[in-house]
């Protein structure tokens, strides 16, 4: 069984799924995030994440099982509860942000990529939280978070091949 | 009384391998298990299973051409 270090955390948004749901490699892209999420020797099974709130609004896309093979969903209830009340009211952008500091840059690899939409960066960047954040806590959107997924899943094939060889 | 779907989830082969080999409760016919234990560890798994149960009714390995068809 291959484990891979992967160098950082994914959270993907709602905008990210129903994208590559329309995307012509979305079986291709799907398959690795699957294959990330039951590689990772950090977090196996809970490498790649959605928050509740989005993965209800993407979970009528698709069949469910497939989408939680390539991400866990999680809870803002995961974080403290003081955490949470100063933010449960507030825009969707800044509540994955803190959701992001406060569970998943807390624990290795302690970098979360977020996965967006192509054109959404600027929403996310425009959260003041991510200012004190910007090398833990980097925003992909579009095809930069595609190659995001094809080198992880490199690193993948390399550990694979490279611990046949040595069997 | 009509019959509840199955359920369906995706595993790794190595933990249904697992489940199989240490879950006495679990009930699957001798020609899949045979079927699952050819797989690699490392390969997804599409289970179906009876509904409240640990009945194991079908596996097919996730490929790109299966979530092709399917997604």
């Amino acid at each position: 069984m291959v484990h891979v270090r992967f160098p950082a955390r994914i959270l993907c948004d709602d905008s990210f799924i129903k994208w590559i749901l329309c995307h012509p490699k979305k079986a291709m892209i799907m398959s690795r995030l699957m294959r990330i999420k039951s590689s990772s020797k950090e977090q196996k099974g809970e490498h790649n994440v959605i928050l509740d709130f989005d993965f209800k609004t993407v979970k009528a896309l698709t069949k469910e099982h497939y989408l939680k093979a390539s991400v866990k969903k999680v809870s803002l209830y995961e974080i403290p509860t003081d955490i949470y009340e100063l933010i449960k009211n507030k825009d969707k952008f800044t509540r994955r942000i803190i959701y992001s500091i406060v569970a998943l840059c807390s624990e290795p690899p302690h970098v979360v990529y977020i996965f967006t939409a192509p054109s959404n960066k600027e929403k996310y960047i425009e959260v003041p939280y991510h200012k004190e954040m910007d090398t833990s806590i980097i925003i992909k959107e579009g095809e930069d978070a595609i190659d995001v997924v094809w080198k992880f899943n490199s690193q993948f094939v390399y550990k694979r091949e490279t611990s046949l060889r040595t069997c | 009384m009509t019959e509840l779907s199955p359920v369906i989830e995706i595993e790794l082969a190595e933990d249904v391998k697992g489940l199989i080999k240490y879950n006495d409760d679990v009930k699957i016919e001798e020609a899949l298990k045979e079927k699952i234990e050819n797989f690699d560890n490392d390969d997804l798994l599409k289970v179906t299973k009876k509904i409240g149960s640990f009945e194991i009714l079908d596996v097919k390995k996730v490929t790109e051409e299966l979530l092709a068809e399917e997604l």
